[in-house]
C-alpha cells in the first residue's frame, strides 16, 4: 500500500512546440491539504488538466493508490474519484444548479427517464451544508461566482471524489468567502478528501496547506512542509529568474505629464484606477490574469465606456467614446491578440500597416497605392521589419515580425501615448529583444508609453513606473529603481482593505 | 404528469412568454371584435390543420438551434420527402398509408443525418453547410419527380386521410403534431440526449469537460430535426393532396421565426417546447387573423417580419438586464 494517494512521476506535455510541463513530480498523501503555487504560466492548470484526463501527457507515470493508471477523459479520472474545480468556473449558465451539479449522472425512474424530483431533492441535500441561499433551481448564471463554486464542490461531492483539485478558487471570492471556503475544505479533509489547493495567495496556503509544491517555468521546482519555509524563501523560488542581458539600456529623457487617469470606475471591472504617464516614459501596468488591466486599458482607449472618473491628456480633460476618439486624441492601441484584434490577416502587409489613418493616403477621395507603399516601407525599415514582401499577408511572418507590423501601423497615426496590452505575448527570447529596442526608441521619442505586462522580468526590466492591480483595484505603485519581484509579487496578491464586506 | 403541468405553468408564468400570451391574448380579443366569425371551432381547427407542418419544422429546428445551429434546409427536406411519398404512392396505391410515413421520416432522417455529419464531424458552418443542402435537396426533389406534379385524383384516400381523418373530431395531422409535441417535450426536458443538446448549447467547453461528445449530439440534433421535416413532408402532401418538387419553399424561414417568436435563443442553449408552442400559435393566429381582413392581407409579411424583429428585441433587452445584474454582482466584490 502506498503513502501516497496520488503520485505523479516526470509528467511531460507539449502542445505542438511549446513545452507546458517539463518532466513534473508531485505526490499527495491521503487526507492532506496541499497547496501548488507558481506564476501565471508555470504550467500548474496543464497540470491539472493531466490529472483530470482533459489532456493525456506526452510521458510520466501516474499512480493512484500505488497502482499505474491512465486516463484517456474526465469520466475515466470521475470513476476513479478524481474531480476538479476549474479557475474559470467550467459551468452551464443556462441550466439550473441541480442539473450543472447532476451532469452526466442524472438520477432516472424505472422508464428511464430524469427524476427532477429526486435529484433536485439530492441537490438541496448536498448544497445545504455548504450554503443555505442557494436556490437549486435557478439558472447556475444567475449566482455569484462564489456560489457557483460551492455548486462545483457539491457537484464533486455527490460523485464522491477522494480527490478533489481547486484551481484559485478564492481568486475572485471576498474575506468572507474565503473564510467560509476555508471551513468548507477543513471539513471535507477531515473527512478524508485529500485536497490539491492551487493557490496565488500565501494566506491560503499558510491558512490550509500542510505542503506546498512550487512549479516554474513549467518545471517542478521542489515540496515542503509549509510550516518549514519562510515566505521569503517561498517567493523566491516561485519567480527565480536570471535578470541578464535581455532588456536593452533606456535612454529616454522623461518629461511632462501627458496621460492622467484619474479616478476611472467601471461596475464590474475597476475601480478608483489613478496614475500618471510622462512624456518618454514607460508605465508598466501589472498584476496577476483577471485583474482588470485590459479593462482599464480598453476603457483609456475608448472600446469600453468609464462609468466614472477622467483622463487628461496634457492637463487638459478629454472624453474619449470610441478609439477613433481615443486616435484623434493621439492615444494609441496596441491590442493583446494582435492576430484577432491587431492584423487583418486577408490584407498584405502595407495595408496593415495604412489601415488605422487610411484618410492621409487620399487624394480626393481616392487611395493611393503609391503612396500606402511607400509610407509602409518607410515605417518598416524603422522598425526593422524582417520581410520579403511588402504585399504577402502578415501570416507569412513570424510572431515577432507580426508583432512589428502592428507597431508601424500605429506609428502612421499621429500618437502621443501608446498602450501596449502584452506586447510581447507569445514572442521568442529573440524577437523580444528587438521589440523592447522599439520600445525605448518610441520613449525617447517623446511617446508615453503604458505597457501591460504579466512578466515580472519583463515589467522589471523595461519599467520607469510599475502599477500593480489586484481584483480591479490599484494595490500598489512604485518605481523602478528599488523595486523587485517580490514587492510586486506582493502587491499582486494584496486584498484590498476597507471593501469586504 | 403533474410535474410537467406545474413546469408548463411555471414557465407560462416567468417573464417572457407571460409578455407573449399577453399580447396573444389582446390579439384574439381584437380579432373578436373585428372579426366574430374567426370564432368557431371548425376555423380554429382548419386554422391549426394548416399550421401543423410549421410547427412539426419548428420542433426539429428547435434542436439543432439549442444546439447553437441552424438548418436552412428543412424546407428542402419537405420537398424531396413529399415528392418520393407521392411517386411511390402513386404507382403502389396498394401499400398502406403508415409505408409512406415511415419512408417519409427516413427519408428526412437520412437528409438530416447528412447535415448532422457535414456540421458535426467535418466542423462546417451550420448556416453555410444547411444552405448548399438546401439547394441539393430541392435539386433531389426536381429529379425525383422529374417536374411531375401530383394532384388529388393521384392520392389513395389511405394516404390522404392518414392526415385530414379525424379521432374525436380532431383532424390525425393534428392530433400527430400534439403527440410530438408532449414527445419532445420529454425528450427535452428527461431525457440525457435532450439535455445534453441544451449542455453543448449553453457551453461547449464545459460540455467537454463533461465528458459529452458534443459531435454526436450535434449530429443526432441535425437528424431529428431532418426526420422531423420528411414526416411533415409526407403529411403535407396527404394534408392537401397535392404534390410539386417546389411545395413548402421558404418554410425554413416560418420554422426559424416560430423558434424566436418561442424565445429560443439563436445563439443557443436556451429554448423550450412550451415557447415553441406559444410562438407557432401566435404566429398561426396571426396569419389567420391577417387573411381574414381583406385590406391586411397585403400587409402579411411585413406584418410577421415586424412581430419577429419585436421578439428579437424582446430577447435583446431581457439579455441585456441579465447582464447588468451579473456585473453589479460582481461590482459589490471589487
Amino acid at each position: 500500500m502506498s503513502n501516497y494517494v496520488l503520485e505523479l512521476k516526470d509528467v511531460v506535455k507539449t502542445f505542438g512546440g511549446v513545452t507546458a510541463l517539463n518532466g513534473v513530480h508531485f505526490q499527495l498523501k491521503r487526507g492532506e491539504i496541499h497547496a501548488l503555487m507558481g506564476e501565471n504560466g508555470a504550467g500548474k492548470s496543464t497540470f491539472i488538466k493531466v490529472i483530470t484526463g482533459v489532456h493525456q501527457p506526452d510521458s510520466g507515470v501516474m499512480l493512484l493508490e500505488g497502482e499505474r493508471i491512465s486516463l484517456r477523459s474526465t469520466s475515466d479520472s470521475a470513476k476513479l474519484g478524481i474531480a476538479a474545480i476549474y479557475q474559470h468556473v467550467t459551468a452551464f449558465p443556462d441550466l439550473s444548479v441541480t442539473e450543472n451539479i447532476f451532469m452526466g449522472q442524472e438520477l432516472k425512474n424505472r422508464a428511464g427517464l430524469y427524476n427532477w424530483k429526486l435529484m433536485n431533492r439530492k441537490a438541496v441535500e448536498l448544497i445545504e451544508p455548504l450554503s443555505k441561499e442557494i436556490d437549486v433551481m435557478k439558472p447556475m448564471g444567475s449566482l455569484s461566482v462564489a456560489q457557483q463554486q460551492l455548486v462545483e464542490i457539491a457537484k464533486a461531492l455527490s460523485r464522491d471524489a477522494r480527490i478533489l483539485i481547486m484551481d484559485e478558487p478564492t481568486a475572485s471570492l471576498t474575506k468572507t468567502e474565503c473564510e467560509e471556503l476555508y471551513l468548507i475544505a477543513e471539513r471535507l479533509r477531515d473527512d478524508g478528501v485529500s485536497i490539491i489547493f492551487i493557490t496565488h495567495k500565501f494566506e491560503d496556503m499558510y491558512r490550509l496547506a500542510t505542503r506546498v509544491t512550487v512549479f516554474r517555468d513549467s518545471q517542478y521546482i521542489g515540496t515542503w512542509d509549509v510550516d518549514k519555509i519562510s515566505n521569503q524563501k517561498l517567493i523566491t523560488e516561485m519567480v527565480n529568474r536570471e535578470l541578464d542581458q535581455m532588456y536593452p539600456h533606456k535612454t529616454a529623457k522623461i518629461g511632462e505629464v501627458v496621460l492622467e487617469i484619474d479616478k476611472l470606475n467601471k461596475e464590474g471591472y475597476f475601480k478608483d484606477i489613478s496614475f500618471q504617464v510622462r512624456k518618454g516614459e514607460i508605465v508598466a501596468l501589472t498584476g496577476l490574469v483577471g485583474a482588470g488591466r485590459t479593462e482599464v486599458c480598453q476603457t483609456i482607449f475608448g472600446i469600453m465606456k468609464a462609468d466614472g472618473g477622467s483622463v487628461k491628456l496634457n492637463n487638459e480633460a478629454v472624453s474619449i467614446k470610441s478609439p477613433i476618439d481615443a486616435l484623434n486624441w493621439g492615444i494609441g492601441l496596441l491590442p493583446e491578440d494582435r492576430q484577432i484584434q491587431g492584423l487583418i490577416n486577408e490584407l498584405p502587409i502595407y495595408q496593415n500597416v495604412s489601415s488605422a489613418t487610411i484618410t492621409k493616403f487620399q487624394k480626393k477621395n481616392i487611395l493611393i497605392e503609391e503612396k500606402e507603399i511607400e509610407n509602409a516601407i518607410d515605417l518598416c525599415q524603422k522598425i526593422n521589419l524582417k520581410a520579403k514582401d511588402i504585399s504577402a499577408p502578415p501570416s507569412s511572418l513570424s510572431g515577432g515580425n507580426q508583432q512589428k507590423v502592428v507597431f508601424a501601423k500605429l506609428l502612421t497615426c499621429d500618437l502621443k501615448v501608446l498602450i501596449m496590452d502584452e506586447p510581447t505575448k507569445g514572442i521568442d527570447v529573440g524577437a523580444k529583444y528587438s521589440i523592447y529596442e522599439i520600445m525605448n526608441e518610441l520613449a525617447c521619442k517623446g511617446y508615453g508609453i503604458i505597457m501591460v505586462s504579466s512578466e515580472m522580468p519583463e515589467v522589471l526590466g523595461m519599467a520607469d513606473h510599475i502599477v500593480v492591480m489586484k481584483s480591479g483595484r490599484v494595490t500598489g505603485s512604485f518605481e523602478r529603481k528599488g523595486a523587485t519581484q517580490e514587492m510586486i509579487l506582493e502587491a499582486s496578491l494584496k486584498q484590498h482593505n476597507g471593501t469586504e464586506d | 404528469m403533474k410535474n410537467e403541468k406545474k413546469s408548463l405553468l411555471k414557465s407560462i408564468l416567468n417573464g417572457r412568454n407571460t409578455g407573449l400570451l399577453i399580447a396573444f391574448a389582446v390579439l384574439l380579443i381584437i380579432a373578436a371584435i373585428i372579426t366574430p366569425s374567426m370564432y368557431s371551432i371548425s376555423s380554429f381547427m382548419n386554422m391549426f390543420q394548416n399550421n401543423a407542418v410549421y410547427m412539426m419544422l419548428a420542433v426539429g429546428m428547435m434542436l439543432v438551434i439549442i444546439t447553437g445551429g441552424i438548418d436552412l434546409s428543412v424546407a428542402s427536406t419537405l420537398g424531396l420527402s413529399g415528392v418520393i411519398c407521392s411517386s411511390l404512392m402513386s404507382k403502389n396505391p396498394e401499400v398502406p398509408a403508415i409505408v409512406w410515413v415511415l419512408l417519409g421520416i427516413l427519408v428526412g432522417a437520412l437528409c438530416g443525418a447528412f447535415n448532422g455529419f457535414i456540421v458535426g464531424y467535418l466542423k462546417m458552418v451550420p448556416m453555410i453547410a444547411t444552405l448548399g443542402t438546401m439547394y441539393i435537396f430541392r435539386g433531389f426533389a426536381f429529379l425525383a419527380s422529374g417536374g411531375e406534379w401530383w394532384f388529388p385524383h393521384q392520392f389513395t384516400e389511405g394516404y390522404v386521410k392518414f392526415a385530414t381523418g379525424k379521432i374525436l373530431g380532431v383532424y390525425n395531422i393534428l392530433w400527430i403534431t400534439i403527440i410530438l409535441f408532449i414527445l419532445f417535450g420529454i425528450f427535452l426536458g428527461y431525457t440525457a440526449p435532450g439535455r445534453r443538446i441544451y449542455a453543448i448549447g449553453t457551453n461547449k467547453e464545459s460540455a467537454k469537460v463533461a465528458g459529452i461528445k458534443e459531435p454526436q449530439i450535434t449530429f443526432m440534433a441535425f437528424t431529428i430535426c431532418g426526420a422531423l421535416a420528411g414526416l411533415a413532408g409526407m403529411l403535407y402532401t396527404a394534408n392537401y393532396a397535392i404534390c410539386y418538387y417546389g411545395m413548402g419553399d421558404g418554410y425554413e424561414m416560418i420554422a426559424i421565426a416560430i423558434c424566436i417568436l418561442g424565445g429560443v435563443s439563436i445563439t443557443g442553449g436556451k429554448g423550450s417546447i412550451d415557447g415553441v408552442i406559444i410562438g407557432a400559435l401566435m404566429m398561426s393566429v396571426i396569419t389567420y387573423f391577417i387573411s381574414l381582413l381583406p385590406g391586411l392581407s397585403v400587409w402579411q409579411s411585413a406584418i410577421q417580419g415586424a412581430i419577429i424583429i419585436i421578439a428579437v428585441l424582446i430577447n435583446i433587452f431581457t439579455g441585456l438586464s441579465a447582464k447588468k445584474r451579473v456585473l453589479k454582482e460582481r461590482g459589490a466584490l471589487i
